[in-house]
């Protein structure tokens, strides 16, 4: 199993992001129940294929506070500080 | 007669008098188009912000953020000798396959560029390939990975100053990687949403999207959507936005006219709507999409809809790159493949798009289609290219490939036509149904409708 992510939506298409930068496009119908933009899941890849995927509400969850405590250091400019020595 | 000689003085200063060169692409299709008089609007400073470097950077002026005035005569533009009075711009839009990414250069030097396609559409080498080694400004429209893939190679591997973005998150690897990608570069991050302005030299991107309270769950509708005016040439960027945010547009009283129009979203069926399109006016549009991409972009009533107001379409999967010159007084459309789009309207009868006719290189054009057809009745296609050359034609329905009597190879008669009719079967599924012809080495494609 390898962990991705739900990129965004495209018509009937759901555009999945791996780790590795894989893209698929998966039915959007056959998603699991609650999956949305942005929803972490457990995909398996078979000859190219997605052939199973689970919802990973765990791993949703620390992206979204890691994402964000990212982010509130880039407001902050903690980045910009540190090159100034 | 006095437009020609204008346009083509306008023509030899620009090639060879300005800065910043023109890319090094070959040109294979140059059109001319006069610039509507329009005057600026000026620029509200009340809550909005302008986000000008501090003055001890020397690569961005801080001038204000006021719309260059065209000048009264072209008089300059008689004497291939002098120089002018300001250089050109040149707004590239990138073909990085299904994805989006526009390069804007100033006459100073100084560079935007807004989105980096995926991050395998080779963004970087194709930046380098226009001699772009540094960017002043990236916007980052919104967090979707054909948008912001690319933009951690460019982050990562040429010096950037400034990350502008819509401040909107998302939870993915893409996103965290362009996070990262800024912590590294240690490039100056700011977000900014409707009034605000960002200069970039003399020029400024006005920002009309999102607006101060966006609460879009859909982050296409939250994305950055940028106004750039260049002389009397305006340029609207509409990111992914669709119906939702052009109906903000429309009532928000802002100035949304422009003669150039990236147009949003790929050119899916859910932006450009008649009601947007009529406000925009725009005289050229450009949608960026991959050749062949799954979700069916650019969409054939977004093609109608833009040549319903009188827009020359051009797209980065049948044209490559896209590149727009504006002079003070007027604009120049170069693109690097002589692509042609379905049912583009004739342009207005100039001399110089006459011209463009003329020295269009031998390619292959549809000239009609009937659409829609009924079920059960006969469809009809004609195209042109070269005479004497064998075409071929595929029609895709919902089960595959057409195998219908009458779409066999034909070659096209002396003046370059050629027309195929054949039957749409009851059975056939309704809707929106591509069509490809190829003649000799060219290809293009159209839709057409089953109902």
């Amino acid at each position: 199993m390898t962990k991705a992510a739900i990129d965004r939506f495209e018509g009937e298409w759901a555009v999945i992001v791996l780790e590795d930068d894989r893209r698929f496009n998966f039915p959007r119908k056959k998603l699991p129940e609650g999956c949305k933009a942005g929803s972490w899941l457990q995909v398996e890849v078979i000859d190219g294929d997605i052939k199973s995927l689970v919802i990973d509400e765990q791993e949703t969850e620390l992206a979204r506070q890691r994402i964000s405590d990212k982010l509130a250091a880039l407001r902050r400019g903690d980045h910009l500080k540190k090159s100034d020595g | 007669m006095k437009r020609i000689i204008v346009a083509l003085l306008t023509l030899f200063v620009t090639l060879s008098c300005l800065t910043p060169a023109i890319p090094d692409i070959e040109v294979v299709s140059t059109t001319v188009i006069d610039l509507q008089t329009e005057l600026p609007v000026p620029v509200t400073q009340t809550a909005e912000t302008t986000f000008a470097l501090p003055s001890s950077t020397p690569i961005l002026a801080t001038s204000p953020a006021i719309p260059i005035q065209p000048s009264d005569t072209p008089v300059i533009l008689n004497s291939p000798t002098a120089q002018p009075v300001t250089g050109n711009l040149l707004v590239t839009f990138i073909d990085v396959g299904q994805g989006d990414a526009t390069l804007i250069q100033t006459a100073e030097g100084l560079t935007a560029l807004i989105d980096g396609g995926e991050s395998d559409s080779g963004i970087v080498a194709k930046l380098q390939q226009l001699g772009v080694t540094s960017i002043d400004i990236v916007f980052a429209t919104h967090p979707h990975s054909d948008h912001i893939g690319g933009l951690v190679h460019v982050l990562n591997t040429m010096p950037v100053k400034r990350v502008v973005t819509n401040g909107k998150p998302h939870t993915t690897v893409s996103y965290e990687r362009f996070l990262d990608a800024i912590f590294s570069a240690g490039a100056e991050y700011i977000e900014v949403s409707e009034g605000d302005n960002v200069p970039l030299g003399s020029i400024n991107f006005e920002v009309l999207n999102p607006g101060r309270n966006d609460t879009s769950t859909d982050l296409n509708e939250t994305s950055l959507v940028l106004r750039l005016q260049y002389g009397s040439a305006s340029f609207l960027f509409m990111a992914d936005t669709g119906n939702p945010t052009e109906r903000r547009l429309l009532s928000s009283g802002r100035n949304i006219k422009a003669d150039i129009l990236k147009v949003g979203h790929h050119g899916s069926k859910s932006s450009s709507s008649a009601a947007f399109l009529n406000m925009v006016k725009p005289q050229v549009a450009v949608y960026s999409a991959g050749a062949g991409n799954s979700y069916g972009h650019p969409h054939p009533a977004t093609i109608t809809n833009l040549n319903a107001v009188g827009a020359t379409v051009y797209g980065t999967d049948l044209h490559g790159n896209v590149v727009i010159t504006a002079t003070q007084l007027e604009y120049f459309v170069a693109t690097t493949n002589n692509g042609q789009i379905a049912s583009t309207i004739e342009q207005d009868a100039t001399p110089l798009a006459t011209a463009t006719k003329i020295s269009a290189p031998a390619g292959v054009e549809i000239v009609s289609v009937i659409s829609p057809v009924t079920k059960g009745s006969t469809a009809s296609l004609t195209a042109k290219s070269q005479p004497g050359v064998m075409c071929t034609i595929t029609v895709h329905y919902k089960s595959g490939p057409s195998k219908a009597s009458g779409l066999e190879p034909k070659t096209t008669d002396g003046n370059g036509n050629v027309t195929w009719q054949w039957k749409v079967s009851a059975n056939t599924a309704s809707g929106d149904w591509r069509i490809e012809v190829s003649c000799g080495s060219k290809k293009t494609e159209t839709y057409f409708t089953v109902k």
